[in-house]
């Protein structure tokens, strides 16, 4: 975790096995990520004043892409268990009752929430490549919502829940898009090859955003007009998928 | 503004995956969420002296195979851009491998999958996983038996090489057969 200038940065785990894809709560006291310690993918929710943590889900297969619902009650995940087929799934964390809303043999995958709860974005192959999909979030049929492109992937809705940031293949470069939902317009924001992982930062105007600098992996911000750009000095080593916290973070 | 900016990131000290880096993680597990394991097979077979299908005894370490010259000893698939099928020249080791396994019952491989670092994280998770499952069809059909086999993708998170170019990308698409000790 770090000020969004990238200073101040404090370790809340380390492995020496990958760690991926952290999600704040909604109300900023816990976050999810995965981890692949024992040499197999596991869903951990931990709480940041104490460090403690819990393992949510190990089952067979990938366990990956934890996405808190807004009410925080819920996460929306990727499971392949034994089929070997990945998938999109809710689990109630209280009741731990598991949901599955994606059974195609495609990949179906990095869920993300709508602000009022009731669907789910997430990135899909099943035309072949990935693209974005929205379903209900108890379950129902999925429509696509990405339309420009080859590479649509790991949607993030802006705050206004109009548009939402993607992973892009503009030209065969790996960019930060914007995609208006009502029409599908997109609009390319960044300029790099390998541009992944964008997150809004809570007043909608910026997004943090990965991207590379030689070899080596550094954070950028660009807002969402597109003319401001702005490379963070990063903590040391390779910095990657950066999610930036929620309005209201308590500590 | 009142906001608090704070943002959570991945940090990657050390250079390829499996160097030194730090010591294992720090806080206590709470209550498992339900944790299916993997059926392992037991622990390795001991070589049980020579066998007549031309591989020799197995390796001085439980199931591994060893480097015997042979065929066995190539342990990495390799896949076309966005490919998951296994090709020609592959399938000839991956079927290898299969006759091996079918005729040691107890001895088990782990099929850990790979993608190259372009395009989204876990989608390339989901990339890794096709590709393991993908060489996991292979040797069920080789008459290996599924509690032999575990998979596992890594997705772009453990590059076997580092760099941009073609030649690095092609060799980290890969699936590794990585035999229990």
């Amino acid at each position: 975790m770090a000020d969004a200038d990238g200073e101040n940065a404090k370790i809340l785990v380390e492995s020496s096995e990958p760690l991926m894809s952290p999600a704040w709560s909604p109300d900023g006291r816990k976050i999810a990520y995965v981890s692949f310690e024992g040499k197999r993918s596991s869903v951990y929710v931990q709480t940041l004043r104490s460090g403690a943590r819990q393992r949510v889900s190990s089952r067979d297969g990938v366990n990956g892409a934890p996405a808190w619902s807004p009410d925080g009650r819920q996460l929306a995940l990727t499971l392949s268990k034994s089929d070997g087929n990945l998938d999109v799934y809710t689990l109630d964390l209280a009741s731990q009752v598991l949901t599955r809303l994606t059974e195609r043999p495609s990949i179906d995958t990095e869920p993300t929430w709508a602000a009022d709860g009731k669907s789910i974005f997430f990135t899909s192959d099943r035309a072949g490549r990935p693209q974005v999909y929205r379903v209900p979030a108890d379950g129902g049929s999925a429509q696509r919502v990405s339309f420009e492109g080859p590479y649509n992937a790991r949607p993030r809705l802006a705050p206004n829940g109009k548009e939402m940031a993607v992973v892009h293949n503009d030209r065969g470069n790996y960019r930060i898009a914007l995609v208006e939902l009502k029409r599908g317009f997109t609009q390319v924001l960044t300029s790099g090859s390998l541009d992944e992982s964008p997150s809004f930062a809570p007043n909608g105007e910026t997004l943090i955003y990965a991207t590379r600098l030689g070899e080596r992996g550094v954070l950028a911000t660009v807002t969402t007009d597109g003319r401001i750009h702005q490379r963070i000095s990063s903590v040391a080593g390779d910095v990657r998928e950066p999610a930036w916290s929620p309005y209201r973070l308590q500590r | 503004m009142d906001f608090s900016k704070s943002v959570l990131i991945v940090s990657v000290l050390g250079v390829l995956a499996g160097c030194g880096g730090s010591s294992g993680t720090a806080m206590d597990d709470g209550a498992a969420g339900s944790a299916a394991g993997d059926a392992d097979g037991g622990p390795g077979a001991s070589s049980s002296g020579m066998s007549d299908d031309g591989f020799g005894e197995g390796g001085a370490y439980g199931d591994d195979p060893g480097q015997t010259g042979g065929v066995l000893d190539s342990r990495v698939i390799y896949f076309g851009f966005d490919e998951s099928e296994v090709d020609a020249d592959s399938m000839k080791v991956v079927e290898a491998h299969g006759a091996y396994l079918a005729e040691r019952p107890t001895a088990t491989v782990r099929l850990e999958g790979h993608a190259d670092e372009r395009g989204s994280r876990e989608y390339n998770i989901g990339l890794g996983e096709r590709r393991s499952q993908s060489v996991r069809q292979i040797l069920l059909l080789q008459g290996v038996t599924s509690t032999q086999l575990s998979t596992v993708s890594y997705g772009e998170e453990r590059p076997a090489v580092l760099g941009s170019d073609d030649e690095a990308l092609s060799l980290n698409r890969r699936v590794e057969l990585v035999y229990a000790d």
